[in-house]
């Protein structure tokens, strides 16, 4: 089998010297985006979601002559590395570390029964109640009690700010009265 | 009950099972942002219904804001074509040492090394070795203070091939199934956590090759 010489290209040698290229270019804002956008939680593996990052690029690279639009696929490629990492740690079997707890959404905990059951409760009570706003309303007001600001709504749903906001408080009002009716008030 | 109080409670309700049948995929999650209307009111629909896919839309929208930069402001060609010529300078050097040593093989490309990390030196296999048969186990140099170790060992695509159990002993002895899933030849990726009384760290990203 023919041995290959340093120096002399090659596929891998190719995608390397791409990958580094590359990885210069945008190498720092993907720490520092991964660091930002990353939960709490998972602060500690963020070099963990790094390499897995760095390691699709490179196959990527390996396998590509061309990235038509750089930064756009370096985003994909760390949104699917970061959420399979989010997944990961999630799906973990056994009780991970305090510090590694995804606290940042709050999870079942089978230490606190009363809590489960009131979320329990509030969820079915939410659901009915949404049930009865308008579609788009119902859309808006559920992704603001998930926890999205009003810009990430626009995204999500389309259309303006403004549209969104109005969208997602009078849709909250809406639940209330919905909620008041069937007696969840406290 | 306050705005707070009753969205913390939604999304302690809305939280999925373990396994997740129906949830969005990164490319739905990718879409729920960037994709046709449709695929984001679908998307958009789910999560507010789950709570588990909501928080990873919003990792996705924290990393497109965060590398939207680029795009904005591409980096000098200068700077780039620099950094490109100091790559192959190194690349030069590395390449006649490996010739005065007699070493022809050409160094492994190493895609996983992070500008800040050190190298872990004491690991068998070796870091970047390239092996003709499966180890059947992995070893590191002990580190002081640690109480506990566990290895995850990722093929190329970065997925979980196999976690060992936590053990105090630097060296773990790799499953049958793993060996022989090794032993199929590839690239793979290996990781050390560390538990120690002060805390915990892990290893760098380790790798090895197997060609049988």
């Amino acid at each position: 089998m023919r041995r290959e010489l340093p120096g002399e290209p090659t596929a891998e040698g190719d995608a390397e010297r791409r990958l580094e290229e590359f990885l210069g270019r945008y190498g720092p804002l993907l720490r520092r985006a991964v660091q930002a956008a990353c939960p709490r939680a998972l602060s500690r593996q963020v070099d963990d979601i790094e390499q897995e990052a760095r390691i699709r690029l490179w196959r990527a690279l390996r396998a590509e002559t061309t990235i038509q639009d750089p930064a756009s696929y370096l985003y994909r490629v760390a949104v699917t590395a970061t959420i399979d990492a989010v997944r990961r740690a999630r799906a973990r079997p056994e009780d991970p570390a305090p510090d590694e707890r995804l606290d940042e959404a709050p999870r079942g905990d089978a230490s606190d029964p009363e809590r489960d059951a009131q979320a329990r409760q509030v969820t079915n009570a939410v659901d009915r109640a949404a049930a009865r706003l308008s579609h788009d309303r119902r859309r808006a007001v559920l992704l603001h009690l998930q926890g999205f600001n009003v810009a990430e709504i626009a995204r999500l749903i389309g259309g303006t700010h403004a549209r969104a906001r109005n969208l997602a408080y009078r849709g909250l009002a809406d639940l209330r009265r919905a909620l008041a009716e069937d007696g969840i008030t406290r | 009950m306050n705005d707070n109080r009753l969205s913390e409670l939604y999304r302690l309700g809305t939280r999925p099972p373990e396994r997740r049948d129906g949830c969005l995929t990164p490319e739905q999650i990718l879409a729920a942002i960037d994709g046709p209307m449709d695929a984001r009111e679908r998307a958009a629909d789910h999560a507010g219904q789950c709570s588990a896919c909501a928080e990873e839309i919003r990792v996705a929208l924290g990393l497109r804001e965060g590398l939207a930069e680029p795009s904005r402001r591409p980096a000098s060609a200068t700077a780039s074509w620099l950094r490109l010529a100091a790559a192959v300078a190194i690349g030069a050097g590395l390449a006649l040492l490996a010739l005065r040593t007699g070493n022809f093989a050409p160094e492994p490309p190493s895609p996983t090394r992070g500008e800040s990390e050190i190298v872990w030196p004491g690991t068998t296999p070796p870091d970047g070795a390239r092996l003709t048969s499966a180890p059947t186990a992995l070893a590191w140099a002990a580190r002081p203070g640690a109480t506990s170790y566990r290895v995850a060992l990722y093929d190329e695509e970065s997925s979980l091939l196999w976690e060992g159990p936590p053990g105090a002993d630097p060296r773990v002895e790799l499953s049958a199934e793993a060996v022989s899933r090794l032993q199929k030849g590839g690239t793979f990726y290996w990781r050390v956590t560390i538990r120690g009384s002060g805390g915990g760290s892990t290893s760098p990203l380790l790798r090895f090759d197997v060609r049988p």
